[in-house]
């Protein structure tokens, strides 16, 4: 009996190696099969990918989005959102944009030379929902702060085309926002490394201030009425990164009109302000009682003159954190420990992906 | 209140069944009440009032006796006497002179004009519904604002940002405009058509530059919501003077305003060249409004309530209707502008929302009183 068994094992054990020793040989024989296996494997991948689609994704304002199949053609009714998907490297997907629309440069320029279209402003009756059907597109993002666009998102939803609504309102929601269309143009990969690069500089800034003291700021984002950030706000966030104190932090409304006499008695050190009101720095700091803050006394009245970089909430926004930094601690993010800014205008030069990557 | 609701019966009437109107003119004209008086001292206290009141409060509070003080101060001889009677920090003394002060003096100026013309315009036109912009000349600043705004003019002309000049001019030539659609000798109700034509030629004109207006949108935008947030002395110097001269003019033609009141043919009767007195009366509604609409942007409401207000309180007659108008009219916005500044702190909520939320229930009690009075 026991001769059987061991007879067995044997057979079993010699079968085994045989198999072995055939799969082997036949890898080392079959060399010109390589491709041939490649492109099953390939095949199997885009089968999976397929699997992807009908997609169904939730968005910032909790509406359930269907995205029958990789999108391929996407009208952006926000310049965040436009910038999100230039981005993440599908911008040639992109056949229409708003008129407000100016980075990257190569989107300027597929712009004027037609090939893609405005679709107007960014107000719901400044869209030409014709414009926008007639392109045809396959995803349409829009944007949901504020509720401007609600009218616009309902009639192209009812024409049958996805609209994903992005409402990003601090820096985690951007991530989110980035992933999410990364997630639905089928790039999610690019789409987490664009995320990781954005966390990069906000670390790289966080440790930078961590040990300073932080001024007092006041963030202008319009001067008549006197409108500003609160902390609450994606803009307020970046002063705080920044290692700037606002005034208005306990605020729960995002964008308040506040107080002229607030700002000149809370006494900001540092006033930030953009060029979208028409102000020079000495226009800011002369006007009736800002003349009595510390910001104007000092020379520390700032004027953003690319307002886009803090004020749309898209990956570039991490630029717009080096520029505020700079404006905040100027001893530790000047041009000579950190090589990024044009030293005449002292504005950002250059891409953070490739200086912090 | 008896007279007021008999004066509010006449003046919505028009037709008067008297055997003797002219007698009941001359009486009406004549006559003098002592509580007339009294009103203008009730108006003018309360204005007083609240003037200290809003100088004190804000997101800093300065104490009344610290505000006389610092008014004081600033006049000459007195003002030496009071040297370093105060407690008030530089900083404070900042934000109530170059702030607040300017920002109450704003809202009484507004609010005067605005409570001027519309009594004004109500009882020439024999219309309740008018108000100081049914002439066009709100609408007309809001077209001269949006394009200054939109095609970006230079900044200053005369010493004044170029959007408050264009403004008042859009408004002046708005109603001038009016003037032609409606024809030399024309009727009331031509004038208001016209005005209502000119209005919405205007707002569509306005409308067409939000679509070209690009980046100045929200510049667009901020100028139509209106506001008193940052009005400052560079505003008022220039601004003032008008709506003094305005006013003046009003309060000058109050009697013939009395006599119109009676109606065309009875005004002639009693010596009024009617066409010219109109003529010049709306010619100093549309000087007062189109500078308060350069200066706040448009705010509701003052135009068109406070007159009725008034007419229900002192009654018709224009020599104590339109000085308590101009009071009282102050006085609201004033009010209405020191909530809108101080109940959100350090927000600021608009004045339009509040002009509408205060004023409103007050009318609607008034009006129901009267209704009781008058007696159905």
């Amino acid at each position: 009996m026991p001769t059987r068994v061991t007879a067995i094992v044997i057979i079993l054990l010699l079968l085994i190696a045989a198999g072995e020793g055939l799969a082997i040989t036949s890898l080392y024989e079959s060399n010109i099969n390589y491709s041939a296996q490649i492109s099953s494997l390939k095949a199997q991948l885009s089968q999976l990918e397929g699997s992807l689609y009908p997609m169904t994704v939730v968005d910032d304002l909790n509406r359930t989005v269907i995205v029958p199949h990789e999108p391929q053609r996407v009208v952006s009714l926000e310049p965040s959102d436009t910038q999100i998907v230039f981005a993440i490297g599908e911008g040639g997907k992109i056949v229409g944009a708003t008129k407000y629309d100016d980075w990257p440069t190569e989107l300027a320029n597929s712009i004027s030379s037609g090939k893609i279209v405005s679709v107007g402003g960014i107000l719901s009756r400044t869209i030409s929902l014709e414009t926008v059907l007639g392109l045809k597109p396959d995803l349409v993002l829009a944007w949901g702060l504020g509720g401007e666009q609600s009218q616009i998102i309902q009639q192209i939803a009812n024409a049958g085309i996805p609209v994903l609504v992005l409402a990003p309102s601090n820096m985690s929601m951007i991530y989110n926002d980035v992933l999410l269309v990364g997630k639905v143009l089928n790039a999610y990969q690019n789409a987490s490394n664009v995320v990781k690069d954005m966390q990069k500089v906000v670390d790289y800034v966080s440790a930078r201030v961590a040990n300073s003291p932080r001024p007092s700021v006041f963030y202008e984002v319009w001067n008549d009425p006197l409108i500003t950030a609160s902390s609450t706000s994606f803009i307020g966030q970046l002063i705080d990164i920044a290692g700037g104190n606002n005034i208005f932090s306990n605020i729960t409304e995002q964008f308040p009109t506040v107080s002229l006499e607030a700002v000149v008695s809370l006494n900001p050190q540092i006033i930030i302000a953009t060029n979208e009101f028409n102000m020079t720095a000495d226009q800011i700091a002369n006007q009736p009682g800002f003349q009595e803050t510390t910001a104007a006394k000092e020379g520390m009245v700032f004027v953003l003159t690319n307002p886009g970089l803090v004020e749309e909430p898209g990956p570039r926004l991490v630029e717009g954190l080096l520029v505020l930094a700079r404006f905040i601690h100027p001893d530790l993010f000047n041009s000579t420990n950190v090589n990024i800014f044009n030293d005449s205008t002292g504005e950002f030069n250059g891409t953070v992906i490739s200086q912090f990557s | 209140m008896g007279t007021a609701s008999k004066d509010k019966a006449e003046w919505s009437g028009h037709h008067h069944s008297h055997a003797n109107t002219e007698d009941f003119v001359r009486r009406f004209l004549s006559e003098r009440h002592s509580r007339w008086t009294a009103s203008f001292v009730i108006s003018l206290v309360i204005l007083f009032a609240l003037i200290v009141i809003s100088s004190s409060v804000g997101y800093v509070h300065i104490s009344p006796t610290d505000i006389l003080i610092l008014l004081f101060q600033r006049i000459p001889l007195v003002g030496q006497h009071l040297a370093g009677q105060n407690s008030v920090s530089s900083v404070d003394k900042t934000i109530f002179f170059q702030i607040r002060l300017p920002r109450i003096v704003g809202a009484i100026m507004v609010g005067s004009a605005l409570a001027a013309s519309g009594t004004v315009l109500q009882d020439i036109f024999s219309n309740a519904l008018a108000d100081p912009y049914i002439t066009g000349v709100s609408s007309g600043a809001a077209f001269g604002a949006a394009l200054s705004i939109v095609l970006g003019f230079g900044s200053y002309v005369f010493g004044l940002n170029s959007i408050i000049a264009v403004a008042f001019v859009g408004g002046i030539l708005s109603v001038v405009a009016s003037f032609f659609v409606a024809g030399r000798n024309s009727n009331s109700a031509m004038f208001l058509l016209a005005g209502v034509t000119v209005t919405f030629l205007n707002s569509a004109g306005v409308a067409f530059l939000t679509v070209l207006a690009g980046d100045r949108l929200p510049a667009l935008v901020f100028w139509l919501m209106g506001g008193l947030n940052t009005v400052s002395w560079p505003v008022l110097t220039p601004t003032l003077p008008v709506i003094i001269f305005g006013l003046m003019g009003m309060l000058y033609f109050s009697r013939d305003l009395n006599a119109l009141l009676f109606g065309e043919e009875q005004a002639k009767s009693l010596g009024v060249n009617t066409s010219r007195v109109k003529a010049l009366l709306v010619a100093l509604t549309a000087l007062v409004t189109a500078t308060s609409v350069s200066i706040s942007g448009i705010i509701g409401f003052v135009g068109l309530i406070i007159p009725h207000m008034m007419r229900l309180i002192v009654g018709s007659d224009h020599r104590v209707l339109l000085p308590s108008s101009i009071l009282v009219g102050a006085s609201f916005l004033l009010l209405c502008d020191t909530l809108a500044r101080t109940v959100a702190l350090p927000m600021e909520i608009p004045v339009g929302v509040v002009t509408a939320s205060v004023g409103g229930p007050f009318f609607i009690y008034l009006l129901r009183r009267q209704r009781r009075f008058i007696g159905s």
